[in-house]
């Protein structure tokens, strides 16, 4: 009887443990499975924010892009309005520039610099030279001053670069000019 | 976690890298109006140097051209000068150079470069500048009265040196490219 007893304890003993190993295991299982399934959501929401950086920095780019070309075209325009109205002022340039650079003798190039230099705000106003541009981009030669420009021009007797853009000051004298070589013309 | 942060590192570097290779590239038509851009530096050079050699030139006028000529070169460049009468070629300081030539003792000198060319194109170097060699022909006579006391022809290899450089101009930053010449080496003279 005692012996009965015994091995029935043995048995309800033996139930419990498979029913709380079984139960361990499931709960390990499930506890290996909640790890897998936060990693996977913590690698979606890392590729989501990848990706939204991605994109944002995309519309970054494009806004960027889209602001240059505006600001391309309006420079554009204020240069073709520029150009527009000062277009007697560039020709009477034109005309220093070229009877500079065809003098006959020094005294008279010089008699031309001096009165050429009277349209510009100082004889250090500065003179850009564009030598190529492409897609909006310009590349300059060094910057040099309106004095050192003209005095090229009657020591190397070359023809004069094109004139681009004037800048007037409020005195109505040129404050900045901005030229253009004859192979500067490398558009696109 | 990471993994994640790694690739997003990866990817900021890439695209880094690559905004400074475009930075670094220069088109065929760029690269084009650099190297003419050089030429004509030597060509004023040429021009600078027969003024300068011109026994008409006033003092004054020789003195600025000397000044303009010397912004031409990288600061402490020399000048190759050789002879038919000796075999070694001697080196000036370009500033010297162009002094010496002021005063030779001829009543006429007569200066003339030709045959303008690059030797050696202008390629990038590491340190972002671009070299090149342009080779030159000079023709030098020397007269006194109506005799010609001296000439003779010299090759002559000029290296070019291109940097992009910024400056400001009118409140706003200019981009150029400032080329700059540096020694002169005499390599042959023939008669």
């Amino acid at each position: 009887m005692k012996t009965q007893r015994n091995i029935g304890g043995l048995v309800i003993l033996l139930v419990a443990l498979i029913a709380f190993g079984t139960s361990g295991c499931k709960s390990a299982k499930k506890g290996r499975e909640a790890a897998a399934a936060k990693a996977r959501m913590e690698q979606a929401a890392a590729e989501k924010a990848r990706q939204d950086e991605l994109a944002r920095q995309q519309a970054e780019e494009k806004r960027l892009n889209a602001d240059k070309a505006n600001r391309e075209l309006e420079e554009q325009a204020r240069r073709n309005a520029a150009s527009k109205s000062d277009t007697p002022t560039s020709q009477k340039l034109e005309q220093y520039f070229t009877s500079i650079a065809g003098s006959s003798s020094t005294t008279a190039a010089n008699s031309s610099i001096q009165e050429a230099l009277t349209m510009f705000a100082s004889e250090d106003t500065p003179v850009l030279i564009v030598i190529s541009e492409e897609g909006g981009q310009k590349d300059y030669d060094k910057p040099t001053t309106i004095k050192a420009y003209l005095n090229y021009l009657k020591d190397q007797r070359k023809k004069p670069d094109h004139i681009s853009n004037v800048q007037m000051n409020d005195a109505g004298r040129i404050k900045e000019l901005e030229l253009l070589k004859e192979n500067g013309l490398n558009k696109p | 976690m990471l993994r994640n942060k790694f690739l997003l590192l990866a990817i900021l570097l890439g695209l880094f890298t690559q905004v400074l290779a475009q930075e670094r590239e220069v088109s065929p038509q760029r690269k084009q109006a650099i190297d003419s851009l050089a030429m004509e530096k030597v060509k004023d050079l040429s021009k600078y140097i027969s003024i300068i050699g011109n026994k008409k030139t006033l003092y004054a006028e020789a003195t600025r051209v000397m000044d303009r000529a010397g912004e031409l070169f990288v600061p402490d460049s020399e000048m190759g000068v050789s002879s038919l009468s000796r075999k070694e070629v001697n080196y000036y300081k370009v500033r010297k150079y162009f002094e010496r030539l002021m005063a030779l003792n001829y009543d006429r000198v007569t200066i003339e470069w030709y045959n303008v060319h690059y030797i050696s194109d202008l390629e990038r170097q590491p340190d972002g500048r671009y070299v090149g060699v342009i080779t030159i022909y000079q023709r030098f006579e020397g007269t006194s009265g109506d005799v010609l006391k001296y000439k003779d022809t010299t090759k002559k290899d000029i290296t070019i040196y291109v940097e992009r450089k910024k400056t400001q101009i009118g409140g706003r930053i200019v981009e150029f490219w400032d080329v700059l010449l540096g020694d002169i080496r005499v390599t042959e003279t023939t008669v």
